[in-house]
């Protein structure tokens, strides 16, 4: 597999440049310090694990350049004097692109995998690296982050939630059931003395119904006719009133069922049409030509590899020549020579500017190959994503049934509303239909009311005229106050029976809830919600467990690989994921205790492990610098596994090395 | 099976789903309540 990685304005370097790297081989970049080593696999790292999305795994990219810093404005691989930096990385059928701008913004053509950096990046300041050098032995973040613990985590917390309102609901309907039945004592206090009120003006009554009797027989007769008949004109009117409440709430219950049907019918007949043009668009999709057309660029990039295999020897031979003119021309600078010995027979003299003549023809005749080279990868990468392209658009082809499934699943539904709605409009017109009866009778309404003030007036007409004598207006006075106490003790009752009826609801999702059955729904709910927490606990054990047994694993075949012969046991602990170091002495080696170099080679062997169980799929292992650290012996085992690593796995394994060198790429 | 007992069965099934389908956190929560608010709308009628 060949990867290649294309770098504009990274780093310290203006303008364009591409390294092409094997799979299965070991990589090593080398160069002096602040050559522009770091940035390259910075640069592979970035193409391949962003967006990252926890804090965390954030900071730890500041740490080694892959992110902006908080306040900076620019990504520390954006060159200084640049408003925009691109990088592009391609291996198998991968093409990563992000791009970098002055302001801050970083934007990549596919998502990566933010685990990448945890796992695959061997350097000093990576997370693994840092734990073991700061002594810090709990991993348990290492199971979370690579498992999907993490996912469970994050929907208990959702679910803690929802039990935490829950929570607060019912201390809120333990409060509103004391306020109401506090309330609802005092109403039943402010009934009795109701109850005795009533009481006290049937007692008056009889006693005006006995003066007025004696005083005055024929008045005292017409006034209780007319009692009478206020009674019977008020009962009718408050039935009216209640017929007509009942038949406005029914018409306004079905109203309002008629509008959500209307939205749901027309929210699904949108969603049909859009199914329908996607439908339409899919089935447009002609297969054949599709294969016909992916088969021609599949021969097209065959003659295009042969041509490139034509030219590289040529390359080589060239580039090779071109080397040798110019590490002779170097040495004669260096030397400050005008002649040197003839490289290939060591015999004859050959001048520096005939040297240099060679180099200038040379130029002239890789030039063209470099541009005929770059536009055959140009082609074959534009050829294989047009590949990539047409392959997918045949696979969305075969979405067509599940459209169709969906389409006819949602017109079923919006049928099956249809009919509600129906029913519904034909119930309303009943009710409408009724109203008109009461309302065209509803001057029936004002005239009962208009009747029942004209007796009321009449009637008091009657007990003005019996009032003249003294002795009954003390009485009647006497009434009229009791009334008075009577009229404001019912206006404070109907206030507290409206209390007690707002009070008596809580609001959960946007429900109001009376407190008589909230009780009941929220005790189902947290029981509900307990058992989806039992649930995700489970999954989370199960989860870290079986990431730390897979580490676990790696870990030995890698230690037992790599015949270190110093560690008996590194492993997570299955309960707390501690890190445990045993020695072969079976002594337990605290981290903190363990020398430099040996903090090195854990480390690096824990992040190996991590590659090899978390993220195998992305076949790039990358070290900076780590190998360094190590002593001759250690190094040379590393290497060697590594080389293995990559061999084994066809992986791109690109690890840099401080020399005192120009910038250059080889493969070991 | 009662109607509690089929609700976390289904809730169980959602989240299931979802973390293997990789499904958007702001997706889940939206769709999550909507469950939620389904049963208790049910509940209280």
């Amino acid at each position: 597999m060949k990867a290649t990685l294309k770098l504009e304005n990274i780093g310290q370097r203006i303008g364009k440049e591409v390294w092409d790297f094997n799979s299965g081989v070991l990589t090593e970049i080398r160069g002096r310090t602040a050559s522009g080593k770091s940035r390259i696999l910075k640069s592979c790292s970035l193409a391949l694990s962003l967006p990252f999305s926890s804090e965390d795994i954030r900071n730890n990219a500041i740490g080694f350049g892959i992110e902006k810093a908080d306040n900076a404005k620019c990504s520390p691989l954006l060159n200084s004097n640049k408003d925009k930096a691109i990088i592009e990385l391609q291996y198998d059928d991968i093409l990563k692109i992000v791009e970098l701008k002055r302001d801050g913004t970083v934007t990549i053509n596919t998502p990566g995998n933010q685990i990448f950096v945890y796992c695959s990046m061997l350097v000093e300041n990576s997370k693994i690296h840092s734990y073991i050098d700061q002594g810090i032995s709990d991993f348990s973040w290492i199971v979370t982050e690579m498992s999907l613990a993490k996912d469970y985590e994050a929907i208990q917390e959702i679910i803690k939630s929802y039990i935490d309102l829950l929570t607060s609901l019912n201390v809120e309907i333990e409060e509103k059931s004391v306020e109401i039945n506090k309330n609802q004592d005092v109403l039943k206090q402010k009934n009795k003395v109701r109850e005795k009120l009533l009481s006290d003006i049937k007692e008056i009554e009889k006693e005006i119904d006995a003066i007025e009797r004696e005083i005055n027989p024929q008045l005292r007769g017409e006034k209780q006719n007319l009692i009478g008949e206020i009674a019977k004109l008020k009962n009718k009117l408050n039935d009216e009133n209640k017929k007509n409440k009942d038949l406005q709430d029914k018409l306004s219950k079905i109203e309002k069922s008629i509008n959500k049907n209307n939205e749901t019918i027309e929210e699904n007949k949108k969603k049909i049409g859009e199914l329908e043009k996607k439908k339409k668009s899919l089935q447009s999709i002609n297969i054949n030509n599709l294969n016909n057309e992916i088969n021609k660029l599949h021969q097209r990039n065959e003659v295009l590899y042969e041509k490139q295999k034509d030219i590289l020897p040529k390359f080589g031979g060239l580039e090779l020549k071109k080397k040798e003119r110019q590490d002779t021309l170097n040495q004669l600078d260096k030397k400050g020579k005008e002649e040197a010995l003839c490289w290939t027979c060591n015999e004859t003299m050959i001048s520096r500017d005939k040297i240099k003549k060679q180099l200038n023809d040379l130029n002239s005749e890789i030039e063209p190959l470099i541009e005929e080279r770059k536009e055959i990868e140009k082609e074959i990468k534009d050829n294989k994503a047009e590949i990539i392209k047409k392959q997918e658009r045949k696979k969305d082809r075969e979405d067509i049934p599940k459209l169709k499934q969906q389409s006819d699943e949602i017109f079923e539904l919006t049928q099956k509303l249809q009919k509600d709605k129906e029913k519904d409009i034909s119930k309303k017109n009943e009710i409408l239909s009724e109203i008109p009866k009461y309302t065209g009778a509803q001057n029936t309404l004002e005239d009962l009311s208009k009747q029942i003030q004209e007796k009321e007036t009449e009637k008091k007409k009657i007990e003005d005229q019996i009032k003249k004598d003294e002795e009954v207006k003390d009485i009647y006075d006497g009434k009229d106050k009791l009334n008075k106490k009577l009229g404001s003790l019912e206006t404070e009752i109907l206030n507290l029976e409206k209390k007690i009826s707002d009070g008596g609801n809580v609001e959960f999702l946007g429900f109001k809830i009376d407190i008589s059955i909230a009780n009941d729904i929220f005790k189902d709910l947290e029981d509900i919600f307990n058992s989806i927490e039992d649930h995700t606990s489970k999954n989370i054990k199960q989860q870290r467990e079986g990431a730390a047994l897979k580490f676990n694993e790696n870990v030995k075949k890698i230690i037992h690989e790599l015949n270190f012969t110093e560690f008996k046991e590194i492993s997570l602990d299955l309960e707390d994921y501690n890190l445990n170091i045993i020695r072969k002495d079976d002594t337990a080696q605290a981290i903190n205790s363990l020398s430099g170099g040996e903090k090195v080679v854990v480390s690096s062997l824990l992040q190996i492990s991590a590659k090899e169980t978390y993220n195998p799929e992305i076949p790039f292992i990358i070290g900076d610098d780590i190998i360094l650290k190590m002593d001759d012996d250690r190094r040379e085992i590393f290497y060697n596994y590594l080389k293995n690593i990559a061999k084994t796995n066809d992986w791109f394994v690109i690890l840099t090395r401080v020399t005192d060198e120009d910038l250059i790429k080889e493969e070991i | 099976m009662t109607q509690n007992e089929k609700f976390i069965d289904e809730l169980v099934d959602y989240i299931e789903s979802s973390i293997h389908k990789d499904l958007d956190e702001g997706d889940f929560i939206k769709q999550f309540r909507e469950k939620i608010e389904n049963y208790v709308e049910e509940r209280v009628k």
